[in-house]
C-alpha cells in the first residue's frame, strides 16, 4: 500500500513467496473462518475475566449447587428449567449456568481458555526454540555430529513421554512453569527433525551454490535463502503443535495432575464436568465445546498454512 | 534379517535402561515417600518399615547393589569367612543378614529386576507388583487389542473408500469425520458418548468391566479407537491415492483385472506400508489413551495403578507399569520395522 497516487509507470510487482502464501491462505475459507473464530475465543478469554460481572472464584448461590443456563438459551429440554432448580440464580446472568460449587461457569470457561491457550503458546515457544536450535545446529554441522545428535533424538522418540511428563508433574508438584517446560520438552523432537531435514536439504540445493558462486555472504545466504525455506514447515508445525500441547495439558488436568484450584483450564473443567454430567450436563458441554472448537480452528489453520506454504503445489 | 532383529533388540536394551534409570530417580526425587501418610508411628517402627523396603540405603544402592560375598558364595562355592564377617546366614538357598533381611548377590531395584523380580507394591499391602499387573493386564490387553483391531478394520475400510472416491462427496465426508476424530480428544468423546448412550438413551452401561461383557466393552473400545480410526483412515487414503496412480496399477487395469482384484491384490499391499510404520505410534497412543479411558469407565486395568501409584509414591508399582508399557512400545516399533522389511522389497537390512 505504498502509493495511493497512481504512478505513471506501473512497475511490475514481484510476488514474493510470502505474498503468494498469504493470497492462498486467505482464499481458504475454512482457514479464514478458523482464524476469526480463534481470534474471537482468544480475545474473549483475555478480555472477559476483566469485565464480566462475576469473578471466576466466587460462589454465587448460597446453596452451592449447580444451576442450569437460563431458559433464554432455549435448551430447557436438555438442561432443565432454571426457575425450578435455582430460583435465586435467575436473572444473575449465568449464561452457561454455574458449576457444582455455584461459581459462574461462563467466566470459568473463559479463565480456563486463558490458561489452556497460554500453556499452548508458551510450551510451543519452548519447543520451537529448542527444536530450531537443535535441528539447525545438526543440519548445519552435518556429518558425524549430525548423526550423533539425530541418534539421540531417535532414542528420545522411543520413550513413552507421557509417563515422564506425569512423573514430572508428580515430582515437582503442579507447577505452572514446569508444565510449560515439561510439555515443551516433549514436543521439540519433531520440530528438531523438521528443521534439521529442511536445513540439510536446502544447503545442498543449486540456488545456494549459485548464491555462493555469486559471492553472497554466509549470513545473507542464511537470511535470504535458508531461513525463508525453513520457516514455512516450521510455521505449519507450530500451528499444529499448539493444539497438541493444549491436548497434553488437558489430558494431565483431566487426570488431576494439571492446573490447581481455584485456577482452572479446559481440561480441569471437562474433568469436573465429566464427574457431574449425569445431573449437570452443561458443566461438561460448554468447556468441551470451547476446547473442541479451538482445536478444530488450529487444525484448519495448520492445514491451510500447509497448503499455502508448500511449494510442491505450484 | 535375523541379524537385523537381533541388532535392533540389542539396541532397545540401552533405551529401556535409560527409561528405567530416569523413571527410578525421578520418582525418588519426588517430595514425600510411600509411608508418609502413616503418621504417629514410633520412630523405630518407621525405621523398620524403611529398612524392610530398602528405603534406608543411599539412593544409588537402592537402585543397584552388589554383595560380592553372596555372589561368590552363590556362584563359586561359599567363602565361609567372608560370609561370617558380614554375619550372613544361609536358609533355603537364600542369604539373610543379622536383621533377617534377605541379601542378594545383585541387590537394589535394578538387581532384582535383572532376576525378574518387580518387587512388592509399597501401598497395596500383601501384593507384589507382578501380581497386580497380572491382575490388570487381561483387562488392559482386551481393551487395547480390541481397540487396535477395530481401528484397523474401520480405518482401512474408510480410507480405501475415500481414496476410491477422491474429491467426491464420500471422500469429503469421510475426511471430515477423520478430522473430527483427530481433533476431539478421547477424554471429551468418552463422557459425551456415555452421556448419550448411557444416560439419555440408556442402551449401554456407563462403566464397569463386568468380566468383559460385550456391552461393557463397546463404549470404552470405541472411544479408545476413534483417534486411531481417524489417523489410519487418513494414512490409508494417502497411500491408496498415491498407489492408484502408479504404473503397475495401470498395468493391472490394462490387462483387464477386475477392479476389486486390482484394489485388494495390488493396490492394498503397497498402501498398507505407511500403516505398518504407524504401528509403533499407534501402540503408544492406545497405551496413553487407556490411562484416561480406564479411569472414565472405571475399568480394572493397569492404567489406574500408574496414576494412583505416582500420586501415592508407590515407587515399585509405577516402575513396573512404566517398564511394561515402555517394553511394549519398543517391541511394537521393532515388529513394525520387521514387517516393513517383509512387505517392502526395497528395504534392505545390512
Amino acid at each position: 500500500m505504498a502509493s495511493v497516487a497512481a504512478p505513471v509507470q506501473q512497475e511490475v510487482q514481484g510476488r514474493s513467496l510470502w505474498d503468494d502464501a498469504r493470497r492462498r491462505l486467505f482464499a481458504n475459507k475454512a482457514a479464514v473462518a478458523s482464524m476469526i473464530v480463534l481470534a474471537l475465543i482468544t480475545g474473549l478469554s483475555i478480555v472477559m475475566p476483566m469485565m464480566w460481572q462475576h469473578s471466576f472464584d466466587d460462589t454465587y448461590n448460597s446453596e452451592r449447587v449447580s444451576c442450569p443456563p437460563p431458559n433464554s438459551l432455549g435448551m430447557v429440554w436438555l438442561f432443565g428449567d432454571q426457575n425450578e432448580v435455582c430460583p435465586n440464580a435467575v436473572g444473575k446472568g449465568h449464561i452457561f449456568g454455574t458449576d457444582a460449587n455455584g461459581r459462574d461457569l461462563f467466566i470459568r470457561v473463559m479463565m480456563g481458555g486463558r490458561v489452556s491457550l497460554a500453556i499452548g503458546f508458551v510450551a510451543t515457544l519452548v519447543a520451537l526454540m529448542i527444536g530450531v536450535l537443535y535441528g539447525a545446529t545438526a543440519g548445519f554441522l552435518g556429518g558425524r555430529i549430525d548423526n550423533l545428535m539425530m541418534r539421540f533424538v531417535d532414542i528420545l522418540y522411543a520413550l513413552p513421554f507421557i509417563f515422564f511428563v506425569i512423573i514430572l508433574m508428580v515430582v515437582f508438584g503442579r507447577n505452572f512453569i514446569l508444565m510449560f517446560v515439561a510439555i515443551g520438552a516433549v514436543e521439540w523432537l519433531t520440530m528438531a527433525r523438521i528443521v534439521r531435514g529442511q536445513t540439510l536439504s536446502i544447503r545442498r540445493k543449486e540456488f545456494i551454490e549459485a548464491a555462493e558462486a555469486a559471492g553472497v555472504s554466509n549470513w545473507n545466504i542464511i537470511r535470504r535463502h535458508i531461513l525463508p525455506n525453513v520457516l514455512g514447515p516450521v510455521i505449519v508445525y507450530v500451528t499444529l503443535t499448539v493444539p497438541a500441547v493444549i491436548l497434553v495439558e488437558s489430558f494431565l488436568s483431566f487426570l488431576g495432575l494439571g492446573v490447581q484450584e481455584p485456577f482452572t483450564s479446559w481440561g480441569v473443567l471437562i474433568a469436573d464436568g465429566k464427574d457431574q454430567m449425569e445431573s449437570y450436563p452443561w458443566m461438561l458441554i460448554f468447556p468441551a465445546l470451547f476446547m473442541t472448537v479451538t482445536l478444530f480452528c488450529f487444525n484448519f489453520i495448520g492445514d491451510g498454512l500447509r497448503d499455502a506454504l508448500d511449494p510442491k503445489d505450484r | 534379517m535375523l541379524r537385523f532383529i537381533v541388532r535392533r533388540l540389542l539396541g532397545a536394551i540401552p533405551t529401556l535402561f535409560i527409561i528405567i534409570v530416569m523413571a527410578f530417580f525421578l520418582m525418588r526425587a519426588a517430595p514425600g515417600g510411600p509411608f508418609d501418610q502413616e503418621r504417629n508411628l514410633p520412630p523405630e517402627i518407621e525405621r523398620n518399615i524403611l529398612a524392610a523396603y530398602d528405603l534406608d540405603k543411599p539412593l544409588y544402592r537402592q537402585f543397584f547393589d552388589i554383595n560380592t560375598s553372596v555372589c561368590s558364595a552363590q556362584y563359586s562355592g561359599a567363602d565361609a569367612a567372608a560370609l561370617a564377617a558380614q554375619k550372613l546366614t544361609l536358609r533355603d538357598g537364600k542369604y539373610f543378614d543379622e536383621n533377617d533381611r534377605q541379601i542378594r548377590c545383585l541387590g537394589g531395584y535394578f538387581g532384582k529386576l535383572l532376576g525378574g523380580d518387580l518387587g512388592p507394591s509399597y501401598k497395596i499391602k500383601d501384593f507384589t507388583v507382578a501380581e497386580l499387573i497380572a491382575d490388570g493386564a487381561p483387562v488392559s490387553a482386551a481393551l487395547g487389542i480390541s481397540a487396535i483391531l477395530l481401528a484397523m478394520t474401520v480405518g482401512l475400510t474408510l480410507g480405501t473408500f475415500a481414496a476410491l472416491r477422491q474429491n467426491g462427496v464420500g471422500d469429503y465426508s469421510t475426511m471430515t469425520l477423520a478430522m473430527v476424530g483427530v481433533t476431539i480428544p478421547n477424554f471429551v468423546m468418552a463422557p459425551i458418548l456415555t452421556l448419550i448412550f448411557g444416560n439419555y438413551l440408556g442402551w449401554l452401561p456407563v462403566g464397569g468391566w463386568n468380566d468383559g461383557a460385550f456391552r461393557n466393552m463397546l463404549l470404552p473400545v470405541i472411544s479408545l479407537s476413534l483417534l486411531q480410526i481417524a489417523v489410519i483412515s487418513r494414512l490409508t487414503r494417502g497411500g491408496m491415492i498415491e498407489v492408484l496412480r502408479s504404473n503397475y496399477v495401470r498395468t493391472a487395469r490394462a490387462k483387464g483385472l477386475p477392479e476389486r482384484l486390482v484394489i485388494t491384490r495390488h493396490a492394498m499391499r503397497a498402501a498398507l506400508l505407511p500403516l505398518v510404520s504407524y504401528l509403533g505410534p499407534a501402540t503408544a497412543g492406545i497405551v496413553t489413551g487407556s490411562l484416561v479411558i480406564e479411569q472414565i469407565f472405571g475399568l480394572p486395568g493397569i492404567g489406574k495403578y500408574f496414576i494412583n501409584g505416582a500420586l501415592q509414591r508407590d515407587y515399585t508399582l509405577v516402575m513396573g507399569v512404566v517398564i511394561l508399557y515402555a517394553s511394549l512400545v519398543l517391541l511394537l516399533n521393532l515388529v513394525a520395522d520387521v514387517l516393513y522389511g517383509l512387505l517392502d522389497p526395497k528395504v534392505r537390512y545390512d
